[in-house]
């Protein structure tokens, strides 16, 4: 019998062979796809809301507005895009009576950019998630719209929570409880640019919040020749 | 003394090719599981229920659950097999009007046939493929909002999963605090459900219960996998 040592190349610029390890009771060493991305830098991170000053919905009437996002990444042609970890917390509101409502809604457009989003948003700058990089992201990022943006087509709806109240006696006496809405899917989607992923927030009844949001972002070639 | 071997797997591209499988430099292999390579490949569809703002009503008659009237359903057909790999459910929970009042939701699996839904008995669904570069058709068929006679009665084979909440009220109905109604069914270690079958999702109650959902699946041809012992 013949020992192997098993090596697999690394990802260095001139890719180098290197030894495969295990751990002392022989269990092989793996690494999940993602964390790879993110220590190759191609992990983004981006942050909704100051430290202590959430921002509010950003819908004209209060309740959710398809052109009034409150994060909108433009993916552009070339690039791929894939949802990591998107968390939403929201501050509830005071109700206003029975059926009040309040939600968050993570949607894409899967045909275009919103090229609307500058003009009428705060542009967003995402960190890499290797904080010692500090090159672009090649996704555009917009927050907090404060005019109306390009109309998405939203075909695809990620994740969403609602809460609706049932109060006790009084109106503006009931607990709502919290709305913490984290998506975090084991197998997220592949995005392909031209198109957009959006987050939503809204109400009955005004409602603000903040967002924590990771992706990652490839060129389109790794995928779009697969079968 | 011990030989080196560089490891290599072949690609998913028409004509594959060898590639280099891939270590961090402490020497961790990269991997990924099969279920994202499928929905790399193409194999990945999801479509949602409920418009932006305006969920769907449950129930049979808006109310208690009925079987023949599923809330969304994706009939597969011989010759595929789906693969669930995340539905969500959110329910708004509705105003309580007495104590045992309940809403509910619940996902099964018909093992054995299609529904033979037709479109006038529900809304078709377009299923959009997770790698959204693609626009070819889903093999399998959701739908959504299914009511009438006309729907075949499933067989319950097995439940996936549910979500139940009973309402316990202090006081005068129509003033209890039910709390979020939102169900989760992102499995490790997902069944596979060769067609013909059919999956069923219901949501209602004893007070009528409206919700959204997002469902996330594979469809890959069964010759992948039935042939395996």
């Amino acid at each position: 019998m013949v020992d192997t040592l098993v090596q697999a190349r690394n990802f260095n610029t001139t890719p180098v062979d290197t030894d495969l390890r295990t751990v002392p009771d022989g269990a092989l060493v793996t690494g999940d796809w993602k964390q790879a991305y993110v220590a190759r830098g191609q992990g983004w991170h981006v942050d909704i809301g100051d430290l202590t000053t959430p921002v509010a919905g950003a819908g004209e009437s209060l309740i959710i507005d398809i052109d009034r996002p409150n994060f909108v990444a433009s993916v552009p042609l070339g690039w791929v895009l894939r949802p990591i970890r998107m968390h939403v917390q929201l501050e509830t509101p005071l109700s206003a009576g029975d059926l009040d409502e309040v939600e968050s809604l993570i949607a894409v457009d899967r045909k275009q950019v919103n090229g609307g989003a500058a003009a009428n948003g705060t542009v967003f700058s995402p960190f890499n998630m290797r904080t010692d990089i500090i090159a672009g992201c090649p996704i555009d990022v917009v927050i907090t719209a404060s005019g109306n943006m390009t109309a998405p087509t939203l075909g695809m709806e990620l994740s969403r929570k609602v809460i609706v109240l049932d109060e006790v006696g009084t109106p503006a006496s009931a607990l709502w409880g919290s709305h913490d809405h984290l998506y975090e899917p084991k197998n997220p989607p592949f995005i392909v640019g031209p198109a957009a992923l959006y987050i939503y927030w809204g109400g009955t009844v005004a409602t603000s919040g903040y967002a924590q949001v990771d992706f990652i972002a490839f060129p389109a070639a790794k995928v779009t020749n697969l079968v | 003394m011990a030989t080196d071997a560089l490891l290599q797997a072949t690609d998913f591209t028409t004509d594959p090719n060898p590639r280099d499988l891939k270590a961090l430099p402490d020497g961790t292999l990269v991997t990924d599981d099969m279920l994202n390579a499928w929905i790399a490949r193409g194999f990945g569809w999801t479509f949602s229920v409920g418009d932006l703002t305006t969920p769907i009503l449950g129930g049979g008659a808006g109310t208690t659950i009925l079987d023949t009237d599923p809330e969304w359903v994706i009939e597969v057909p011989t010759k595929q097999i789906l693969i669930p790999l995340r539905f969500a459910v959110q329910l708004e929970a509705p105003l309580i009007a007495a104590d045992d009042n309940e809403s509910e939701c619940v996902i099964g699996v018909d093992r054995t046939q299609v529904g033979g839904s037709v479109a006038v008995d529900g809304t078709v669904e377009i299923a959009n493929n997770m790698r959204t570069d693609i626009l070819a058709g889903c093999p399998c068929n959701p739908l959504s909002a299914l009511t009438g006679a006309a729907n075949t009665t499933p067989t319950r084979s097995f439940d996936l999963v549910r979500m139940t909440q009973v309402g316990d009220f202090n006081g005068t109905p129509d003033v209890a605090f039910w709390t979020t109604m939102e169900l989760l069914y992102e499995p490790e270690t997902p069944p596979l459900i060769v067609g013909p079958a059919t999956v069923y999702c219901y949501w209602g109650g004893t007070v009528a219960t409206s919700g959204y959902a997002q469902v996330f699946f594979l469809s890959v041809p069964a010759s992948e996998f039935t042939n395996l012992s």
